[in-house]
């Protein structure tokens, strides 16, 4: 064990990170549908503001179509499982060829929504697979530490997405116990005063919002 | 097999979701395609597969052998049997692997021998791919999924299993490895040949590793990991012996190891296979080695060269610019299907150039019979076509001796009647059956 190149543990990060970023945003992506349909055309922006990603939108139709599909969007979730995608190829080895596999369906997925502008209509799908992903994740990859690193990337994005989509400070806490064994079996060096500042808000629960633009710089400027 | 047959889609969707790809570049581009799988097996009885076994073994072993003598005392040169102009002058021999012999004596461990079958069952050689010759990971992951598809099908029929290439090759990698990992080193997620790379570390359990993971020291190969150093004792690479140290070779080379070669001659480290090999699959020296086998081995070549003239002797010269119509024409320097020319294709005017060209360039072209190769059948819809197909077969060399694959990579053509089965040029392929009884 511990036959992993720096590269590579970059790829699982960035993998974990990735896939993660489109399981979150997915996740909330069908709530946001409705708001825009029944209740305000315009909700795309505050979550746009949220997220720290330019309003490029012309309307609530275009957010959807662009947000999910458009490739020449760096903020698309096309995009975005891209990169998963791009980081998972080269872990074939590491990762195993099902795992890949899961990716590549999320992919196939995402390719024949943008080719018959399926909307939202795909999330679900793209949904099911990364679930099977993370589940084949802990089948196959044998590695503590390997499956350790994947697994830091994949919290610290969900804490990045939990404070800035603004979800509970007890869900958050959840997430930091699961990031700080993560970040401990992988051997990531981190900075230990500031994620104890970041237990110390989750345990306040103070929903501050500039408690969650301090939490937010802290979780930024986490891994050493 | 019906069950088999029918299940062909659902099997290349398996092989789509599985990433099973080449890259080609067109236009400066990069493109990956799928490679089509006909289910339509290609079946070679255990009596024929046994007689192409003798002839592989033969003809890799003969191979191996002409590579150590001409890296050291170059005695077939010495003794007449084949021309210093195909030797020294080939661009896949390198000065810098002089007077070096590698681990055990071998030079290509994994070879992939081209045949093609006449008619009349003759087999034929057509190629010989010593320098990182790629394709058996497809079949590899094609007959898993079939066995899942039909699981009666292989247990009416006697299949050899084929489920063992990982095992050959980390025994030739092990066997040569004079100490450290063994590793898988690929150009990247770019090469046209990725997914094999990512697919056989996986099947080895041998880590995949790109050049900037490697570095030597004190001429020793290293691999620096997240949790520390490690000594590499063997390296299967998926990279031309250009780029491969730009101390030894290319300075230009930004996908290569500095000092890799120093590491190999100093003997801390096998390369598999070796750098070098080029002068003995050169299609020049083609022509030579049924010549080699006698030399070496004293023996009779089992399988048969295509009838092939070199325009260099004169007496072939002749014989080729009177049949050039007839015949096929093959620059040396070219592969994957690039650079073959039928001269039926060519007009009265071309074949009067190529004439020309044949006697001023006469190192650079090899003539070749036109073999008329068997069709096989293969599924398009629910029809059944005959199609051109060739068979790549796999020989492994290790410590141990020289092994054959008992499966190989069966490439067809996609357009009838045409002799181009290669995948970068649309064909397809199919497993490859070889019956245990």
């Amino acid at each position: 064990m511990g036959f992993i190149s720096i590269e590579q543990s970059d790829n699982l990060f960035w993998l974990g990170r990735y896939a993660e970023r489109v399981y979150r945003t997915i996740r909330c992506f069908e709530a946001l549908c409705d708001v825009m349909l029944d209740i305000d055309e315009q909700a795309y922006k505050p979550f746009c503001a949220a997220l720290n990603i330019p309003d490029i939108y012309k309307d609530s139709l275009d957010f959807i179509d662009s947000y999910l599909y458009k490739p020449q969007n760096p903020d698309s979730l096309y995009s975005n499982l891209s990169r998963a995608y791009d980081n998972g190829l080269v872990l074939r080895n590491t990762i195993s060829s099902p795992s890949l596999s899961y990716l590549q369906l999320a992919m196939n997925c995402m390719e024949e929504g943008r080719r018959n502008r399926a909307n939202a209509l795909v999330g679900r799908q793209v949904m099911d697979y990364l679930l099977a992903f993370w589940g084949s994740i802990d089948e196959y990859v044998a590695s503590g530490q390997e499956r350790c690193l994947i697994k830091a990337g994949r919290y610290l994005e969900r804490l990045d997405m939990q404070i800035r989509l603004g979800e509970s400070w007890e869900s958050i806490g959840v997430t930091l116990d699961k990031l700080e064994r993560r970040l401990i079996g992988a051997k990531l060096l981190y900075d230990t005063n500031k994620f104890r500042l970041l237990l110390n808000f989750a345990q306040l629960a103070d929903d501050d919002e500039e408690v969650r633009e301090i939490a937010l710089e802290n979780i930024r400027t986490l891994l050493l | 097999m019906d069950a088999l047959l029918s299940n062909t889609a659902a099997i290349n969707q398996l092989l789509a979701r599985y990433g099973v790809k080449f890259g080609i570049y067109k236009d400066g581009q990069f493109h990956e395609q799928l490679f089509p799988f006909d289910s339509l097996p290609r079946v070679i009885s255990a009596e024929e597969f046994a007689e192409l076994e003798k002839g592989l073994i033969q003809r890799v072993d003969a191979l191996n052998a002409f590579l150590r003598d001409i890296y050291s005392k170059k005695q077939i040169v010495a003794d007449g049997v084949i021309p210093e102009d195909f030797v020294f002058s080939s661009g896949g021999f390198l000065p810098a692997c002089d007077q070096f012999i590698p681990p055990a004596g071998i030079f290509s461990h994994i070879s992939g021998i081209d045949l093609v079958q006449a008619k009349d069952k003759t087999w034929y050689v057509l190629e010989d791919n010593l320098r990182i010759p790629s394709g058996a990971s497809y079949p590899l992951i094609a007959r898993r999924l079939s066995r899942m598809a039909s699981p009666e099908t292989f247990k009416n029929n006697a299949v050899s299993s084929n489920s063992n290439y990982g095992l050959l090759l980390r025994e030739a990698m092990e066997s040569v490895n004079p100490g450290g990992k063994c590793v898988i080193m690929t150009p990247g997620r770019y090469n046209a040949a990725f997914f094999e790379h990512s697919y056989l570390a996986e099947v080895t359990g041998y880590p995949l590793v790109m050049h900037n993971d490697l570095f030597v020291q004190d001429n020793k190969l290293y691999f620096k990991g997240r949790y520390g150093v490690q000594q590499v004792g063997a390296v299967y690479r998926r990279i031309s012996d250009d780029f491969l140290d730009p101390l030894t070779f290319r300075a230009d080379s930004l996908i290569g190891v500095p000092g890799i070669m120093n590491a190999y001659r100093a003997g801390n480290v096998a390369i598999i296979n070796a750098p070098g090999n080029g002068v003995a699959d050169d299609k020049g020296i083609y022509y030579f080695v049924p010549k080699m086998i006698e030399y070496y081995l004293h023996e009779k070549p089992i399988l048969k060269n295509a009838p092939t003239y070199l325009p260099f002797y004169e007496e072939d010269r002749k014989y080729g610019l009177e049949n050039l119509e007839k015949l096929v024409i093959k620059d040396v320097a070219e592969a994957g299907g690039y650079g073959v020319l039928f001269g039926k294709d060519l007009s009265a005017e071309e074949l009067e150039d190529w004439k020309v060209r044949l006697q001023t360039e006469s190192r650079r072209f090899i003539l070749q019979e036109v073999i008329d190769f068997i069709d096989l059948p293969v599924l398009e819809g629910a029809e059944v076509k005959d199609r051109k197909a060739d068979l790549r077969a796999f020989v492994i060399t290790s410590a141990n001796g020289t092994k054959v694959w008992h499966s190989g990579l069966t490439r067809f053509s996609r357009v009838a009647d045409s002799f181009v089965v290669n995948s970068s040029q649309g064909g397809g392929f199919k497993d490859t059956w070889v019956l245990s009884r």
